[in-house]
């Protein structure tokens, strides 16, 4: 019954999120042909700066195959970011909120404080693992449409990266929300943080570089130290959050 | 077994920062209790209940449910499964129906009276089919009480479970409370600010002022217990000091001396009658006046 509660709360924030991943996911899938072929028909500008040149360069050859333009056009980019701000949205909110909605109502049920937190925080890490997985699936399924293929297990591997890196704003959004009344701030502060992160951390490293499949993309292989870090940092923060709502007065 | 106390605090203080909410709560109920918690808005009725119930833990005491600390996470537990609890502010769920709230709220006991949950369907006029946000402040309450009287709890803590109900509403409700306590031996603990309800189903009273239970007994015991003993005078009602004991206030209003005496009021009566008064009347107390003294207010 607290699956069911926690999903009827957060199945809307999911299924509004899903759609505005598959939209786009479909969509990146379905008009490689055409992206292709105009790229193809354009010629290189002349640039001056022969560093910029060559970005452009590699920019353009990923996109001539369908896996380096998934990649470079959703895997690396857009992807990450849309999942963060998702981990943020399905982590805000918590259902022991003080004067929040039947707060006191859940909590003279015979059920531990710490396992509302925890129901909440698994039905929307589940909830994120779908929307890592689903628009990565749709990349290898409407591979064949356009002619091309696109391996699952590839597909899998770049959702996965993206799932692993945003259980930890999904974490801090649970942590918040039991310092906040409110699902605003814990998810303001979340993407504040998400946004630090990927200022303060240099471009090629870190969890963002990581949750984009870089080194899948190129070497075949996953970042394991910063998905581990982000999934290790996720459990101590959910950790956190039940510890801090079980010593709280209601 | 009916002396078996199946609520007991002993000195629960509780504070917030430089404000005491709780200086010291003393509560005994016995099993089979409909018990009455009265007291002024912040008095510390909501806060005694939270920390029966292991929702705002003490800051020193001992809280104890069914013979269980209140304190501890695990025993809080148990605690739970046995006792129903409705809320000052009857807070729900918003946007589920009322048939979905009560087969999620029947999950989680087992001993689950579906019985009582139809037979309150049908008193309260609830239709299932509802959504909480479309129910009115006091049908609301009524889902609450439903979903309260149909866990087959023991103890049953009901802050303020009459605001928000029209006259017809709060009298049904106090006889579907005695109603149940009587049938299956349903302890009660539940406050309000409605004097005349509580004299109506209680049995017991407990006053809380100023974090502190001040008056906590029987409430048969206590209207025995209570005398107001009225002096009239032939002028203005002398500045008397009167030294017997148990007076708990004394009252002048011009001709009148007004003495409100807790057991012993022979003594009063003999020591008055030495101010030489016109007349003297003993007259029973009712629970407004004991209340209103032992909290303070001018009457």
């Amino acid at each position: 019954m607290l699956w069911h509660k926690a999903w009827v709360d957060t199945r809307w924030r999911f299924l509004i999120a899903l759609a505005l991943l598959l939209v786009p996911a479909c969509g990146s899938s379905l008009s490689f042909p055409s992206v292709r072929d105009f790229l193809a028909s354009i010629e290189l500008p002349v640039v001056a700066d022969e560093e910029a040149a060559a970005a452009f360069r590699e920019s353009l050859e990923l996109t001539r195959t369908f896996r380096g333009y998934a990649w470079s056009q959703w895997f690396s980019q857009s992807f990450p970011v849309l999942l963060t701000l998702f981990a943020a949205l399905l982590g805000s909110g918590s259902p022991l909120v003080k004067g929040g909605s039947g707060a006191l109502f859940s909590l003279a049920l015979p059920v531990a404080r710490g396992r509302w937190i925890g129901t909440r925080a698994g039905t929307a890490l589940a909830e994120l693992f779908v929307l890592a997985l689903a628009p990565s699936l749709v990349f290898a399924a409407l591979a064949p449409v356009v002619g091309e293929q696109f391996a699952v297990t590839e597909a899998l591997a770049y959702g996965v990266s993206a799932f692993a890196g945003a259980s930890l704003f999904l974490g801090l959004a649970v942590f918040l929300s039991t310092l906040f009344s409110d699902v605003w701030r814990p998810l303001l502060l979340t993407c504040a943080g998400a946004l630090a992160v990927g200022m303060i951390v240099p471009h090629d490293y870190g969890l963002f570089q990581a949750m984009g499949g870089t080194s899948y993309f190129f070497m075949g292989t996953l970042a394991w130290p910063e998905l581990l870090v982000g999934a290790v940092a996720a459990a101590a923060l959910a950790y956190a959050a039940a510890a801090n709502v079980a010593r709280r007065d209601f | 077994m009916a002396d078996e106390l199946i609520i007991q605090t002993v000195d629960i203080r509780k504070r917030y920062g430089n404000v005491e909410a709780l200086a010291g709560v003393d509560l005994k109920i016995p099993r089979g209790a409909v018990c009455g918690l009265l007291g002024r808005n912040g008095a510390g009725k909501t806060t005694t209940i939270k920390v029966l119930l292991g929702m705002v833990r003490p800051t020193s005491g001992v809280a104890s449910v069914f013979g269980l600390p209140a304190t501890d996470a695990k025993a809080s537990l148990e605690i739970r499964k046995r006792a129903a609890f409705v809320s000052e502010d009857k807070d729900l769920y918003g946007g589920v129906t009322v048939g979905e709230l009560i087969r999620f709220t029947a999950a989680f006991y087992p001993q689950w009276r579906a019985d009582r949950a139809s037979e309150y369907l049908a008193a309260f006029e609830l239709r299932v089919g509802a959504t909480t946000r479309e129910l009115s402040r006091g049908m609301r309450t009524k889902l609450a009480l439903l979903l309260a009287l149909s866990t087959g709890a023991e103890l049953l803590i009901l802050d303020e479970p009459m605001s928000g109900l029209d006259p017809a509403a709060i009298e049904q409700v106090l006889q579907i409370i005695v109603k149940q306590a009587g049938r299956d031996g349903t302890t009660v603990l539940f406050s309000s600010h409605q004097l005349a309800d509580v004299e109506q189903i209680a049995d017991r009273i407990a006053i809380v002022d100023r974090g502190r239970v001040v008056v906590d007994g029987a409430l048969d015991d206590l209207r025995d217990a209570y005398r107001r003993v009225q002096l009239v005078f032939d002028g203005a009602a002398p500045d008397a000091k009167l030294q017997s004991s148990g007076i708990v206030s004394l009252r002048r209003d011009g001709r009148v001396l007004s003495v409100l005496c807790k057991a012993g009021e022979a003594e009063v009566v003999a020591e008055a009658r030495a101010l030489s008064p016109k007349g003297v009347d003993v007259l029973p107390v009712s629970l407004k006046e004991i209340f209103l003294e032992t909290v303070g207010v001018e009457n």
